[in-house]
């Protein structure tokens, strides 16, 4: 049975609500509707990381006037249960540096500040890097320091950057340039959260006096040249010569002397002892899946003018003993000794094949020295086979397989040449002088000294074979003789196409100051598929 | 107004770890690294109170002990020959809480005893009773100080160190290759949190130098380098790189 007791609080609560409800009314009865706040739609397509994000939406109050104010946020988290929102500015129009790869979400409140009312809008785009697939120029500036420039290619098509060592560093690396390196693999020590971060995908730009480790995604500086080494050389002394990124063994050399530094590390190890003084030419063998060929680097010592290999995990370097493949392994036995061959490397660089019998060899080298006290060369064939030791034994014999000899009065221009560069498929030698390339196919002995000029004045500054298979789209990936020249404080980068004799210019030329001594192509990091081997499993085919 | 506590005074070793699990406060004192001139050292360890914070200066009771519960290699330390006792008069009169403080750092003095050249000595201790404070949390009221005066292993020299295994030769060798101490402080920097970038460098730095101390003892038609001379099989090593 129901309480006919009334209780007064309720009875006047009641009698409150029927007079607000009555105050609303206008006379003709009408309730007053407040205008809905629009916020027109922030649509932003894919960004690049770096890039400054402008959002002015315009706000709309049934053309009324009214006073808001504005708060902008990015998602700082998202977990399964909530989303973690952080502030990011409070005026109405956003301008905002994207700082960070990946989605980003936005989220912008309007409020009426006379009624409290709030409007929302969302927003979500993508930020990418710009610069993880293009090409990477590594240059002297008119001032005899080094810098790098780049020519992206991505959804925005290709774009220029300029300076970027300036740009990022403050300043450019002192020095003339050496190496430019890539590797897919640095240690970063963090040092706002005290950790390390492995696998970074940076690049290595080297000047004979310092060096810096660039990750390529978010172009930043992860390392200088004090934190690059563990015990950094002496300044005044210091002179790099070179760089080589074996995936398993990245080396450095100054003055002569070679540091490792193993891959998931961030400093180079001390340098390797030793009575040797290290030529700035190196090679490595062909990437095999196994892996069982990556830490060995061919080089030179100029000391005893003998090849020698830096292995990883060792302490020193070694040299090849004057034993010989012979028999059934081997189909030219040369007996032809890699130590005091009485002459200085000026090239060496590794192709397609093979110098012994074994039917799944893939990989031989080619060397070209200059005799001592003489204008003469000697080119040797070098079986990378032979640095494997899974294959013929820890470096056990002699890696020379071929040797030629190519007198200066039948070789002018070879033999006088700045620069050379092997073809990666064939055994085809390319030599330039001044601003004419010639070749020299080792096979088949033809000598040409002028296959292709350039403009009067035109001096060539860097050569290379680049076989290009690495990059995941697929179309993407060529086989190009690539050359810079300069002429008057500016660069040009022509890409040919090699047929037989004949090259074809290809693609867009590239255009920049300064002098180019070195250059890569640059794609996501990323593992072999069937279809591609990755670029860092394909940096042998830069050396 | 809210109360304040004002009942007994108690005392513990400040921790950082997980409430509930025991810890033992640790040290090391290795007159090893110290001038020879310098006859005594003094372990500061960082006590807390709980409870209340003292009104007045309040003194602090230290009790060596004997752990019977544990099976160590070494002999415990002796009061008047390898640390000054903890009934020491001048000594007590350090051994305090100042009045308004929660904290303080009490001394344990040690003394470079001959014997210290021989073998390491630890000197376990608790928290005991005194007119001012009572033990805290029975977790955190013990501690134990190794003392020595010769290489020793650091206790987290384990037998996973990146170095291989202990030697007391292998020890003194890195020592004079580094320029660094290799005690249980400077291996914690290379630990805590793994450093695997400073090991790599510090196995290279010794393999090298090894590789080039050995030949110099070969040239000078000595053995390579030995815990023990007379035994091959004690040859200096360590793990590959």
């Amino acid at each position: 049975m129901l309480n006919k007791k009334y209780n007064p609080f309720l009875l006047l609560f009641a009698a409150g609500l029927l007079a607000m409800v009555y105050s609303c009314k206008k006379d003709d009865n009408k309730i007053t509707r407040l205008p809905d706040i629009t916020i027109s739609a922030s649509t932003v397509t894919e960004k690049f990381i770096g890039d400054t994000l402008k959002l002015d939406p315009t706000i709309g109050y049934d053309n009324q006037q009214a006073t808001f104010t504005y708060k902008w946020y990015k998602t700082a988290a998202i977990t399964v249960n909530k989303t973690i929102y952080r502030q990011i500015s409070d005026k109405k129009a956003l301008v905002y540096t994207l700082d960070s790869l990946g989605t980003l979400n936005l989220k912008l409140d309007v409020t009426n500040t006379t009624t409290g009312i709030t409007a929302t809008s969302k927003t979500s785009f993508n930020v990418v890097s710009r610069a993880e697939r293009g090409w990477y120029v590594l240059k002297a500036t008119a001032e005899g320091n080094t810098d790098m420039d780049a020519f992206y290619t991505n959804a925005s098509g290709s774009q220029i950057t300029a300076n970027i060592i300036t740009a990022k560093n403050g300043a450019p690396l002192s020095g003339i340039p050496v190496d430019l390196g890539f590797t897919g693999f640095y240690t970063w020590y963090n040092p706002a959260t005290k950790a390390f971060v492995s696998t970074n995908t940076c690049l290595i730009p080297v000047s004979a006096k310092e060096a810096m480790a660039y990750r390529i995604k978010d172009e930043k500086i992860l390392a200088n040249t004090e934190q690059l080494f563990f015990v950094p050389p002496t300044l005044a002394t210091r002179n790099f010569q070179s760089l080589v990124c074996d995936p398993n063994l990245m080396t450095i050399v100054d003055n002569g002397k070679v540091s490792g530094m193993n891959p998931n590390a961030n400093s180079f190890l001390p340098e390797r002892s030793g009575d040797y003084n290290l030529s700035p030419y190196f090679t490595i063998a062909p990437y095999k899946y196994n892996n069982s060929n990556l830490g060995y680097i061919l080089g030179f010592d100029k000391t005893s003018e003998s090849f020698a290999i830096v292995r990883y995990k060792q302490t020193d370097i070694s040299y090849f003993p004057d034993n010989y493949l012979a028999g059934s392994k081997f189909n030219y036995p040369y007996n032809i000794s890699s130590n005091k061959m009485g002459c200085q490397l000026v090239f060496m660089g590794n192709t397609d094949g093979t110098l012994d019998s074994l039917s799944s060899s893939n990989g031989r080298a080619y060397g070209l020295l200059k005799k001592d006290n003489s204008n003469d060369m000697l080119l040797v064939g070098l079986n990378t086979e032979l640095l494997i030791p899974a294959r013929y034994g820890n470096g056990g014999f002699s890696p020379v397989a071929f040797k030629l000899d190519l007198p200066a009065s039948s070789y002018p221009d070879l033999t006088s040449a700045s620069l050379y560069a092997i073809n990666k498929n064939n055994p085809i030698l390319y030599f330039a002088k001044g601003n004419t390339i010639g070749f020299y196919n080792i096979d088949a002995k033809v000598y040409n000294s002028s296959m292709y000029n350039f403009g009067a004045g035109e001096e060539i500054t860097y050569i290379k074979f680049i076989d290009a298979q690495y990059d995941s789209i697929t179309a993407n990936n060529f086989r190009n003789l690539v050359v810079a020249t300069y002429l008057n404080g500016k660069y040009k980068v022509y890409r040919f196409t090699v047929l037989g004799n004949t090259l074809t210019q290809t693609g867009t030329l590239f255009e920049g100051t300064g002098r180019i001594k070195s250059l890569i192509y640059a794609v996501p990091s990323g593992y072999s598929s069937a279809t591609f081997t990755s670029l860092s499993d394909s940096m042998y085919r830069y050396y | 107004m809210p109360g304040v506590y004002s009942g007994q005074q108690y005392l513990q070793f400040y921790t950082t770890t997980t409430a509930g699990t025991k810890e033992v406060v640790t040290a090391n004192a290795a007159f090893y690294y110290l001038d020879a001139s310098k006859i005594t050292d003094t372990v500061l360890l960082h006590v807390v109170t709980t409870g209340s914070v003292p009104s007045k200066t309040s003194y602090v009771q230290l009790t060596a002990f004997t752990d019977n519960t544990v099976i160590s290699t070494y002999p415990d330390a002796i009061a008047g020959v390898q640390y000054v006792s903890f009934d020491d008069a001048n000594l007590k009169k350090l051994m305090k809480v100042d009045a308004g403080k929660y904290e303080a750092y009490i001394p344990v003095v040690l003394k470079r005893d001959p014997s210290l050249k021989e073998k390491v000595y630890q000197l376990r201790f608790k928290i005991g009773i005194s007119n001012d404070f009572k033990p805290g949390n029975s977790n955190h009221t013990e501690g134990v100080i190794y003392i020595s005066d010769r290489l020793s292993q650091p206790s987290n020299w384990t037998t996973t160190f990146f170095l291989g295994a202990y030697g007391l030769v292998k020890h003194q060798f890195i020592i004079e290759q580094s320029g660094q101490p290799w005690d249980s402080d400077f291996i914690t920097t290379l630990t805590k949190p793994v450093d695997l970038n400073a090991q790599s460098f510090y196995l290279f730095k010794f393999t090298q130098a090894l590789k080039t101390v050995n030949a110099a003892r070969q040239a000078a038609g000595l053995t390579e380098l030995r815990e023990d001379p007379l035994v091959p099989s004690t040859a200096v090593t360590f793990p590959s790189l």
